[in-house]
C-alpha cells in the first residue's frame, strides 16, 4: 500500500499491441508532469529504461494475449500487481489481430512469413480478462486521453472511475451533431458503440466504425436492420463488426449471425 | 612476454526501452571487435498483410494505421497508395499536397516524440524523460505540496538505483 512518503508504484506493460494506447499517458502533455509526481513509474519501457521490482499498486496493461509467452507473462504481471487496468480493444477484446481468431491462423502465418517455423503464435487472439482478473477495462482504439486520466485520478482517490457505458449517439447529441445515418443515410456504428471517443468521426461526416467496442446492452440486429435498408449486403454487414473489436462477444455474435444468412 | 588476457565483454539489453515494439540485444565484444550480435525480436506477430484479405478496398487505411501508434499515417498513406497502384489511380495535385501535409504533420510530431521523450534521455543520462521534467520543475518552479516533493525523491531515489542496475545504462557489463 501507497503512503504521502511512498507514492504508489504504476506499471505499464505490453503484449500484442501498436503502443498507441501507453503513448496516450505520454500524450497527457497538461497532466504529465502532476503525474510523474504522484507515482513511482516504476515500470514503463515506452518511457524509460529503468525499472523497479514489484508488486505494483496500479498496472496498466496494453495489447491482447497471442502467444504462448504472453500466456505465462500476463499471469505474473497479475500477481505482482494490485490493480489491473486494461487499455485499449487489444487488451480488452483482442484487438485487429483477432482476425486470426475466425480464420486458420496457421494460413495467417504462412502469408506472411517465410519461416513460420520460426513464428509461436497462439489459435486466437484474447483480451487480458480472458485469462486473468482485470479490475477495469478502458475501451478505445486508441484510448480516451480523458477517460484515462480519470481511471487514473479515481485509482488514486480509491474510487471506481467513472466511464459511461452508453453510446457514441448520446455524444453526437451532446456535442449537437447531426445524426450521419439519419441525415445523409451514412452507415454509423454509433447505437452499438461505447461513448468515449466524444464522437470524433460522425463530427467529421464519417460513420463510427466500432473503434470502442460494443456499449451496454447494444441491439446489433436492429442496427443492421438499418444498415441494409441503406443497401448494405449481409457480406459487409458481418465485415463491420469485424475489425478492433471483431472479439468482443455482442459483435462476434452479429457478424456470425450476418455471414450465416 | 606474457600472453594477454583474452579480454571478452558481453553486453545484454534483454528490454529495449523507449522504442515501439518489443525486442532485445546481445554484443559479445572479444579484443575490441564485436563477435556476435544477436536481436531478438519477441514482439508478438499480428499478421496484417494475411487480416487484410478479403476485406473492401476502403478499410486498409483504418486498419493498417493499428500497425505502429507512433507513426499511424506512415501505414494510413502506404495502404493508399497501394490500392490506387493496385488501381490504376493517379490523385488530384491538391489531393496529393493534402496528403504530404498530413504526413508532414505526422513527421513533425513524431519526432518531437522521439526526441524529446525516447532520445534525449540516452543523451542527458536519464532512464526516462518523465524523471527529467520532474527534476526541471523541482528547480524551476519548486514543487511545494510535501506529497509531492517526497514523491519526486522517491521517483529519483528509486529509478536511479534501477539505472544503476540496468547494463544498458551503465554502459557495458563484463562476464
Amino acid at each position: 500500500m501507497s503512503t504521502i512518503d511512498q507514492p504508489p508504484k504504476l506499471a505499464v506493460w505490453k503484449f500484442a499491441s501498436c503502443d498507441g494506447c501507453q503513448l496516450t499517458l505520454l500524450d497527457c502533455e497538461d497532466e504529465l508532469l502532476e503525474l510523474a509526481g504522484r507515482f513511482q513509474v516504476a515500470h514503463f519501457l515506452e518511457a524509460s529504461s529503468a525499472q523497479v521490482e514489484g508488486p505494483y499498486d496500479l498496472s496498466l496493461v496494453e495489447g491482447s494475449i497471442s502467444t504462448p509467452e504472453d500466456l505465462e507473462r500476463i499471469k505474473q504481471v497479475r500477481k505482482a500487481s494490485r490493480r489491473l487496468v486494461t487499455i485499449g480493444a487489444c487488451a480488452t477484446s483482442g484487438g485487429i489481430q483477432a482476425l486470426r481468431n475466425f480464420a486458420e491462423v496457421r494460413e495467417f502465418v504462412s502469408a506472411v512469413y517465410a519461416r513460420p517455423d520460426y513464428v509461436a503464435t497462439l489459435e486466437r487472439s484474447t483480451g487480458i480478462a480472458d485469462h486473468v482478473a482485470v479490475d477495469f477495462e478502458l475501451r478505445g482504439c486508441p484510448i480516451d486521453r480523458r477517460q484515462l486520466l480519470e481511471t487514473i485520478s479515481a485509482f488514486l482517490a480509491g474510487r471506481r472511475p467513472t466511464v459511461p457505458g452508453h453510446s457514441v449517439c448520446i455524444e453526437c447529441k451532446q456535442r449537437g451533431t447531426v445524426c450521419v445515418m439519419v441525415a445523409r443515410g451514412t452507415p454509423c456504428l454509433g447505437p452499438v458503440t461505447q461513448a468515449g471517443c466524444g464522437a470524433l468521426c460522425p463530427a467529421y461526416s464519417r460513420g463510427c466504425y466500432g473503434c470502442f467496442g460494443p456499449a451496454e446492452t447494444p441491439n446489433t440486429s436492429s442496427l443492421t436492420g438499418q444498415l441494409k435498408m441503406l443497401g448494405m449486403p449481409s457480406s459487409e454487414a458481418a465485415r463491420v463488426f469485424r475489425t478492433f473489436n471483431a472479439n468482443a462477444p455482442a459483435f462476434t455474435d452479429q457478424a456470425d449471425r450476418e455471414q450465416c444468412s | 612476454m606474457t600472453p594477454q588476457p583474452v579480454r571478452r565483454r558481453t553486453l545484454s539489453v534483454n528490454e529495449l526501452s523507449r522504442v515501439e515494439g518489443q525486442g532485445g540485444l546481445r554484443v559479445v565484444v572479444r579484443d575490441g571487435n564485436v563477435k556476435d550480435v544477436q536481436f531478438r525480436v519477441y514482439e508478438p506477430p499480428r499478421l496484417f498483410e494475411a487480416l487484410l484479405v478479403g476485406r473492401s478496398f476502403t478499410e486498409p487505411p483504418d486498419l493498417t494505421a493499428r500497425i505502429c501508434g507512433i507513426c499511424p499515417v506512415a501505414y494510413q498513406m502506404s495502404a493508399c497508395r497501394a490500392i490506387e497502384d493496385a488501381c490504376g489511380v493517379v490523385v488530384d495535385p491538391p489531393l496529393e499536397r493534402l496528403r504530404r501535409l498530413l504526413y508532414c504533420g505526422e513527421w513533425i510530431q513524431s519526432h518531437v516524440l522521439h526526441i524529446s521523450m525516447l532520445h534525449a534521455p540516452d543523451f542527458l543520462g536519464y532512464p526516462g524523460m518523465l524523471l527529467a521534467i520532474l527534476r526541471k520543475a523541482g528547480a524551476w518552479v519548486a514543487i511545494t505540496t510535501p506529497a509531492l516533493r517526497s514523491a519526486a525523491a522517491v521517483n529519483q531515489s528509486a529509478t536511479e538505483s534501477a539505472a544503476a542496475g540496468c547494463r544498458w545504462a551503465s554502459g557495458s557489463s563484463t562476464r
